[in-house]
């Protein structure tokens, strides 16, 4: 079975797309997981090449851009994309995310944060999060709640589900309810401010289960990050 | 968008393209497809383009950026890649969106990123 759900037929999603980059209504992103020390060189040129083609994106950028419906800046704007809220993401990529004078997007399953140390392996396993092989002798292998408080002081900090959760078509409301509302409100309780964006594990878009939808919106989200789009849930303005 | 428009516009491009160059275009598409199935996505810094879609009800104007000649480039990519697809006489899949996506991001992230360094 396919991971990806859409929440339509196939043509009518992808006519969708192509209206959008035809409008040029569109933004560039650049994925990320594990971000890896022995690789730091690599993520390095990686984020100087975004720096200097690119302008940083963040969540009042998309505000405006959708209230005014013009990209003001001289540079298209990039937001790099880091998912899951490991360790290496605040160790590796985030200073040089500042560095380069980007603006960092990280997704982060709320609980993974909470999770004891020794423990943390195997709820990656068991939670579809990506491991590495004898990366940090400690075992600890997500950031610490004062690391992303760290992070948040300069970059976007956004929900990424309370356990890295896929959504279906049936998820029960029990489910949605803890990944789409504790998980938001875990996090800002942590953090101290509203918390705007959420994306699904596997990216399911608006529609794909009116329930999330109505959950999504209950919650005070403002922006939901899919597969293919960034849709905005609510005004903010 | 208009839909008739378009499926001209695509209709022109691939009758202007040689048999040679759809025959390149092809191949190129089938490396690129390739190499981004090929790299580790938990490891690996992928380039996409999400489009920004509005759902709140609200009034809001259209969104709009960039060179609409680029833009329309972006279309026309998504348009053959997909024809592309399409013959390899399969039902597509949600996953042939990503695909497509993905492989057009990767070689047209940028409009001035290919540009010689005193553009």
């Amino acid at each position: 079975m396919s991971k990806l759900i859409l929440p339509t037929a196939w043509d009518t999603v992808f006519r969708s797309l192509q209206k959008g980059l035809i409008q040029g209504s569109y933004i560039r992103t650049v994925n990320f997981h594990n971000t890896t020390v022995n690789q730091t060189k690599k993520f390095e040129s990686q984020l100087a090449f975004l720096a200097k083609h690119f302008s940083a994106v963040s969540e009042a950028d998309l505000d405006a851009f959708f209230e005014t419906g013009k990209w003001t800046k001289d540079k298209p704007g990039v937001m790099p994309i880091y998912f899951e809220g490991y360790r290496n993401n605040f160790e590796v990529v985030a200073p040089l995310t500042e560095k380069y004078g980007l603006t960092g997007w990280f997704f982060v399953p709320s609980h993974f944060l909470s999770v004891p140390v020794p423990e943390q392996r195997a709820f990656a396993k068991a939670h579809n999060i990506g491991l590495v092989a004898n990366e940090y002798p400690d075992g600890r292998i997500a950031m610490t709640w004062d690391e992303l408080r760290l992070l948040d002081k300069k970059h976007v900090i956004a929900c990424h589900t309370k356990t890295h959760h896929r959504l279906t078509k049936d998820s029960p409301d029990e489910e949605l309810r803890r990944e789409i509302v504790e998980s938001k409100e875990e996090l800002e309780r942590e953090l101290g401010h509203e918390v705007s964006t959420f994306a699904w594990l596997y990216g399911s878009e608006y529609g794909v289960n009116p329930r999330a939808d109505r959950y999504l919106h209950e919650a005070g989200y403002r922006y939901l990050l899919s597969n293919f789009k960034i849709q905005r849930l609510v005004k903010a303005w | 968008m208009n839909e008739e428009a378009l499926a001209h516009f695509i209709q022109g491009a691939r009758a202007l393209l040689s048999e040679q160059d759809s025959k390149t275009l092809a191949a190129e598409f089938e490396e690129h497809v390739k190499y981004c199935r090929g790299r580790n996505y938990n490891q690996e810094g992928i380039p996409m383009l999400l489009v920004l879609e509005d759902v709140s009800g609200s009034a809001s104007p259209p969104l709009s950026s960039g060179d609409p000649l680029y833009n329309l480039s972006l279309v026309a990519a998504t348009e053959l890649f997909r024809e592309q697809l399409q013959q390899e006489g399969r039902d597509l899949r949600p996953e042939d969106i990503f695909s497509i996506l993905e492989v057009v991001a990767e070689r047209y992230f940028g409009f001035l990123s290919s540009h010689p360094e005193h553009y």
